[in-house]
């Protein structure tokens, strides 16, 4: 069930999806303390001395072995000019993350108690099998709202998650930092459970039932389903064009016969072929939405249901961070409302 | 007769009213705010259900036929601002929106709300598509984004028989461009006021200008038009046209004749096609020509008739397509000079363009009379040296 027993108001206004003086504060105050999962150890193993990366718009590298990052060499750099800049890199898991803030939260604070979870979730028996940095002609936000909700799912997402759970299976964690949404019951998304525990056999492994869904804010999110998990780093690049950066990983197991290696490539290639078609899905209403917001004029209403209150939840982070004056629609709500008021 | 101005024209407009964006958002109140634009045309909705979506000055719009009715809203769900559909064209039996699949009915209304208890409470008449005034002059079809729009007969000038007429069923859509410019969208209205450039620019295509004798302008308070007279020198293109005019049992029209509807519409009629041209401003350096080109549909059913109007199809398609790149060339460059740090000596306008210094006039006047307002350095005529002394134009 979710927390919210009634229908919400945006707090965001369409033109704080296009405006660039906002991005440039979300920059400021929102993505430079953050820590931002950019790749895998993977990358810095396979014997190249630099990783490179892209952070809003710019290109950075990390040093493999001395585990820095640095401004990538561009045309109209100098030198010394690239080696002013510094940052942090850290890896938990296998994952990769770093932060362009020399100061501010470790890397285990920022996590928080999602620390220890990641580092299991992402490490170990998972191996990553997809990465896939999707350029979408959207604002970072539009890209985050839309995977904190599963409303869209039975319109956007025909051929692959086909429906959406129903509210008694949804729970819903709204936090200072992070939110998460759990999908309990197994007789949902069942054209996907299919064949899980046959595949689990043949493999030894164990995954666990629920779907789980986490967002620590501004842009990193994590997801578990199955056999598979995913990591998402969502960045701006301009205030309507932004990055998603989408990792995929699938549980190995230890067996290492021939069974268990068919069994993995088939589960790979079922995983490649499932992902990048919802990933396809989603952007092509992205650039809907954002043509939506970006219009002279706007319909009546705008509106958040119980079911996406996860948006709510972070349009009221980003605003509160960023200064945004919360606007009030038709829809008869006080978007000014505090969130214990509104439950 | 030929032209209703003796002498050359001062230009009325400063360069900056072309490249600048405070001049832009002006003209857009002053302007385009209350008008009517011919967006497309009956044939482009003509199935029930079907519908056909565009960009009008920064408004998505969905055209939707319902219950034989040609209907206008803004494309974006009332839900999250999505767009409704982002396709071109296509039928639904009601509205629906791509991401959360709102469904709304021809009054705009929310239909059907999927999970729509996640939603409570909802008092009727909160949510809803935003809807525009649609109108029909033959085939075409004007929208307005203004809650009360300017009378449409007005905007015409009294021309709205002639285009009912012009734009009747017994002319067959052949072709429809949404030509994107790199100029300002008075620069593709002013390009198209006048014929003088036809022989540098449109060597492929219309390859010469009319003589002073054969061009006649008339020039109303609203509208100017042009007719040129049947001229010997293309006495073979209209032998031309009249031969396939017979297979087809149709007269080809001899005059050639252009309308232009301030702000933003021309309409014309050669030989055996017509166009309406609709210009959209985008931006201060950015515009969109909308043309929606037309061919006399045949009396006659026989093969060879069919024949005769498939080769006329073509030939205008190919020539039409030509013409418009041609322009597309040069308008840029028009853009660019305005754009210019410095500016040569002179800057006027023959007799020939005297249509471009009325339409100037027409601009200026809408601007002061809006309230949005004229600047003071930009109500003084660019007087030459040369027209000193007082340049006007005949009444």
């Amino acid at each position: 069930m979710f927390q919210s027993d009634t229908h919400l108001p945006h707090i965001l206004a369409p033109e704080h999806y296009y405006d660039s003086g906002l991005l440039e504060r979300e920059e400021q105050k929102l993505m430079m303390p953050a820590w931002h999962c950019v790749g895998s150890v993977d990358d810095l193993s396979q014997g190249k001395e630099w990783y490179r990366f892209e952070l809003f718009g710019k290109t950075y590298e990390i040093d493999g072995a001395r585990r820095s990052i640095q401004m990538a060499a561009i045309p109209s750099q100098s030198r010394s000019d690239r080696l002013y800049f510094s940052g942090r890199v850290q890896v938990v898991g296998k994952l990769v993350f770093v932060s362009l803030s020399n100061a501010g939260q470790s890397l285990r604070e920022f996590l928080g108690t999602h620390y220890d979870y990641i580092r299991d979730l992402f490490g170990g028996q998972w191996q990553r099998f997809l990465v896939a940095p999707q350029v979408v002609k959207a604002n970072w936000k539009g890209l985050v709202e839309n995977i904190l909700e599963s409303y869209h799912l039975e319109e956007v997402h025909k051929n692959t998650f086909r429906t959406f759970p129903s509210a008694d299976a949804c729970f819903h964690d709204l936090h200072d930092s992070w939110s998460g949404y759990t999908e309990r019951n197994e007789s949902e998304h069942s054209h996907l459970r299919g064949g899980v525990a046959t595949i689990s056999r043949l493999l030894k492994v164990n995954p666990h039932p629920e779907y789980r869904h986490i967002i620590i804010y501004p842009n990193c999110v994590i997801a578990r389903m199955g056999l598979f998990n995913w990591i998402q780093t969502i960045l701006p690049i301009t205030p309507v064009q932004s990055m998603n950066y989408w990792q995929f990983f699938f549980l190995r197991g230890e067996k290492k016969n021939p069974v268990a290696w068919v069994t993995s490539e088939l589960l790979k290639n079922w995983g490649r072929r499932f992902f990048m078609k919802a990933l396809e899905e989603d952007n092509q209403v992205l650039e809907g939405v954002q043509a939506g917001l970006q219009s002279v004029s706007h319909p009546k209403g705008g509106l958040i249901s119980a079911r996406e209150e996860r948006i709510f939840h972070f349009q009221r982070h980003a605003a509160e961070h960023t200064g945004v004056v919360p606007v009030t629609y038709a829809t008869g709500r006080d978007s000014a409302l505090k969130w214990s008021e509104t439950c | 007769m030929t032209f209703a101005s003796k002498t050359h024209l001062p230009q009325m407009l400063p360069a900056e009213a072309y490249t600048s964006g405070d001049y832009f958002s002006r003209e857009g109140i002053s302007l385009f705010q209350d008008a009517w634009h011919c967006v497309a045309q009956t044939n482009d909705v003509s199935k029930e259900g079907s519908f056909k979506t565009l960009q009008l000055l920064g408004h998505p719009l969905i055209l939707w036929r319902t219950k034989g009715e040609i209907r206008c809203y803004l494309n974006v769900c009332s839900h999250r601002h999505c767009l409704l559909t982002g396709k071109s064209d296509g039928t639904m039996p009601l509205l629906k929106c791509q991401y959360h699949g709102w469904e709304y009915d021809r009054e705009g209304d929310t239909k059907r709300i999927p999970d729509a208890k996640s939603f409570r409470p909802l008092a009727p008449g909160v949510l809803g598509l935003r809807r525009y005034h649609v109108k029909l002059v033959g085939q075409l079809v004007f929208v307005s984004l203004a809650a009360k729009p300017a009378s449409l007969d007005e905007q015409l000038g009294g021309q709205r028989s002639y285009l009912e007429d012009l734009f009747s069923d017994r002319w067959a859509p052949l072709l429809t461009v949404a030509q994107e410019v790199d100029a300002n969208w008075k620069v593709l209205a002013e390009n198209v006021l006048e014929g003088y450039h036809l022989e540098e620019v449109h060597k492929n295509t219309f390859k010469k200008f009319a003589p002073a004798k054969a061009c006649h302008h008339e020039l109303f308070e609203r509208v100017t038009t042009y007719t040129e007279e049947s001229l010997d020198e293309n006495r073979r293109v209209q032998q031309q046209a009249d031969f396939f005019a017979r297979l087809m049992d149709v007269r080809a029209e001899p005059e050639y004749h252009h309308v232009f509807c301030y702000p933003n519409l021309a309409a014309s009629r050669m030989t055996l096609f017509n166009w309406v041209q609709t210009i959209l401003p985008v931006g201060p350096g950015k515009s969109v020509s909308y043309w929606q080109i037309f061919q006399l549909r045949g009396h006659s059913r026989t093969p060879w008739a069919r024949f005769a109007a498939a080769i006329v199809g073509r030939h205008g398609r190919k020539f039409f397509k030509e013409a418009m790149r041609e322009d597309g060339v040069v308008m840029p460059g028009v853009q660019a000079g305005m754009a210019a740090e410095d500016q040569p000596n002179g800057g006027l306008i023959s007799a020939r363009e005297e249509r471009i210094f009325h339409f100037q006039q027409f601009v200026l006047q809408k601007m002061r009379q809006s309230g949005s307002g004229v600047r003071e350095h930009e109500e003084t005529p660019i007087l030459l040296s040369s027209c000193e002394g007082g340049c006007h134009v005949s009444e």
